[in-house]
């Protein structure tokens, strides 16, 4: 058997049944061997978005994504979609061809070191030099890219090695290991935490979807009656309309979600990173709370927060425990009024298209089984603040990393996860140019995703934060001379339409849910209009900017 | 403040340089540097010379996160150049068997890990 072949034997034996990629010289040996498998592959239009497709294939089915990749610039296209994977924790195998094990490091043509270059942004990496030792390191690359906290793993496979005969092979699929339990004397203690709390907060992040532990997410909050706010990939983990919900917490999050935890005395994080977006000025986070800290990660534990309670292990256990009953009426109460008092509204005056209030439809509209992807910038924040969502892995983003270019390829791959689902990508003019020519795979492919482009001929958020934090002085912001994006999608053979108006949106959701096919809605909206609230840099979460102070 | 780990580790492709990079991107100067391998060389045993502005458990956690290394051990610690001075509690830290000496710090002088100053915080 050849080395090509093994490679596609390992992938089946891991349980692989789609994988992403885009062909070339020195990973054709695998090309042929897929040519006679039952694997599929998807032809994407540029290997970036093959790791992205790959990424959100992975985050809505659980499975580990798998791209495919020739050497060189193949090989350096994937980066930006493995390093999108390694700041979402989303597990990924990256195969990428390289040059005969003879040539590499003569600078051969299409040679890099992908090795070298990824690895910054893989768990671990792999260059196989021999053809025995290739089903195995795949097997192990599946293994650690699904264990702990996931994320991607590398192999780089030299043209020999996949050409090399191997007689009798072993494959040996890898079984998912448990996590581990949490140490009861850590569960115990953050009991009596929550128990004796007055001011409780649940922070609740991507690792409840990593861990499936939304349901009992829900539990907990229910049994112990504690106030919820999410992170941006902890959107979905508990329902939007949850009486207990909070919204989302930081830079963009709702104003009663930052007051709450700027004001609690415990703050329990669950699958939570503290990252800069989420804490403003770190050392003004949530200045008066005990921290309880639970993630499958212990080196998540106290990294950039001391957490008074750290609790590493498997999330669910952790959190079916922990089902105390503090007093916190007059907490709960005073949240509650909160949340009534600031909620979002959706009267903007004018005749424009309003993007939150269009998103706001959407959401009432499109019903559970709809996955909405999104690229980076106003469009992403409205999506978070505006969207109602259900369960974390129908809201894909990319959080970490903000790839500008996520949400079309993110849309493809969620797409063929579930081709009976409605997934739906919103965009920003300045994002969807990134990965635009993937509506060629919309196309090949006849995935019947729709996509919202909301257009302010400008990179929004950028010019945001300019008009806001460098007076006014707009950079190499302006996209007027966009392209006519209706007619783009019309010449690769995708219907699309324009919304100008406040009044038209309404048929135009009646048309993105309708319709069968692909579609693309081309949206108009004010180059005027900004996201809000927002906290400044470098302030605490309790100095956030209103439309209303600007 | 100048820290000497001892790190065991597999010896794989790359794995020296791992550590090395991981080191560099969470601003941790490597003063001195000291690899060798086993006998049978499947492992690698590196002592390493670190300084940074840094707490030192966050080079720990990070060199302890990767998939090759077994284990990571604090040596010696220096407050000065020229002031050596054995560590009473060494710090061992191998998978499955971590301990953080920060999860019970006082409530009262509980700090973030390290500060992010607001002018590293933007778009």
């Amino acid at each position: 058997m050849k080395g090509s072949e093994i490679l596609i034997k390992a992938l089946e034996a891991e349980g692989v049944d789609t994988i992403f990629g885009y062909p070339g010289g020195a990973i054709m040996p695998v090309y042929d061997a897929l040519y006679d498998s039952q694997l599929k592959h998807i032809l994407v239009r540029h290997e970036q978005s093959a790791a992205l497709a790959a990424d959100a294939y992975s985050r809505v089915t659980g499975k580990v994504g798998v791209c495919l990749s020739t050497s060189g610039p193949g090989a350096t296209n994937l980066v930006t979609g493995i390093a999108n994977a390694f700041l979402d924790s989303v597990p990924m195998v990256a195969i990428t061809g390289q040059v005969g094990s003879a040539l590499i490091g003569t600078d051969a043509f299409q040679e890099v070191d992908i090795f070298g270059i990824s690895m910054p942004v893989v768990k671990h990496s792999f260059l196989v030099r021999r053809v025995e030792d290739l089903a195995e390191t795949v097997a192990r690359a599946f293994k650690i890219a699904r264990s702990g906290r996931p994320g991607p793993v590398l192999i780089d496979l030299p043209k020999d090695v996949s050409i090399a005969d191997l007689q009798n092979p072993k494959f040996e699929g890898n079984q998912i290991e448990a996590m581990p339990r949490p140490e009861a004397k850590q569960l115990a203690m953050a009991r009596s935490m929550i128990q004796e709390s007055r001011k409780p907060l649940v922070y609740a992040g991507g690792g409840i979807r990593i861990a499936g532990a939304t349901e009992e997410l829900i539990a907990f909050v229910e049994a112990t009656g504690i106030p919820c706010v999410t992170t941006l990939h902890g959107i979905g983990a508990i329902p939007a309309q949850h009486e207990l919900a909070m919204g989302m917490l930081g830079m963009h999050g709702t104003k009663h979600a930052n007051m709450a935890v700027q004001e609690c005395d415990l703050l329990i994080a669950v699958g939570a990173r503290f990252d800069d977006r989420v804490t403003g000025k770190l050392a003004e986070f949530a200045p008066h709370a005990k921290v309880v800290h639970m993630d499958g990660d212990q080196f998540e534990i106290s990294k950039l927060r001391s957490a008074d309670c750290g609790i590493v292990g498997d999330i669910k256990v952790s959190l079916n425990f922990l089902h105390a009953k503090p007093q916190i009426e007059e907490w709960v109460a005073t949240c509650m009024e909160r949340k009534r008092q600031y909620a979002f509204t959706y009267d903007a005056p004018g005749d424009t298209v309003y993007a939150p209030g269009f998103i706001k439809e959407l959401s009432d509209r499109a019903g559970d089984n709809t996955f909405i992807t999104c690229d980076v910038g106003q469009h992403q924040m409205w999506v978070a603040q505006h969207y109602s969502f259900n369960l974390p892995n129908h809201h894909l983003t990319s959080g970490g990393l903000g790839t500008m270019g996520f949400g079309l390829p993110a849309a493809i791959g969620a797409q063929l996860a579930y081709p009976d689902a409605r997934v739906v990508t919103m965009s920003g003019d300045g994002s969807f140019m990134m990965n635009i020519q993937e509506l060629a795979t919309v196309k090949r492919y006849n995935l019947p995703i729709k996509i919202v482009l909301f257009d302010n001929q400008a990179l929004g958020m950028v010019r945001q934060w300019q008009e806001l934090f460098f007076e006014k002085r707009y950079s190499e912001v302006d996209l007027s001379d966009n392209p006519d994006f209706a007619k783009v999608a019309e010449a690769f053979g995708i219907p699309a339409f324009r919304v100008e108006k406040r009044e038209e949106v309404g048929p135009a959701i009646d048309r993105i849910l309708s319709e069968d096919g692909p579609l693309l809605a081309h949206v108009f909206i004010d180059q005027a209009a900004n996201v809000w609230p927002l906290v400044p840099p470098g302030k605490n979460n309790s100095e956030m900017l209103e439309a209303t102070t600007v | 403040m100048r820290f000497t780990l001892d790190v065991t580790m597999a010896n794989t492709e790359g794995a020296l340089e791992r550590i090395l990079g991981r080191l560099r991107q969470r601003s941790f100067n490597v003063c001195a540097l000291n690899a060798g391998l086993s006998a049978n060389m499947a492992r690698m045993d590196v002592r390493v010379t670190l300084e940074s502005a840094r707490p030192i458990e966050l080079a720990i956690k990070q060199l302890a996160k990767l998939i090759d290394v077994e284990g990571v051990e604090i040596i010696k610690a220096e407050e000065h150049h020229h002031h050596e001075s054995k560590l009473r509690h060494p710090h061992n830290h191998t998978h499955g068997h971590h301990q953080d000496h920060r999860q019970h710090a006082p409530f009262e002088h509980r700090q973030p890990a390290f500060d992010l100053s607001p002018s590293q915080i933007g778009l």
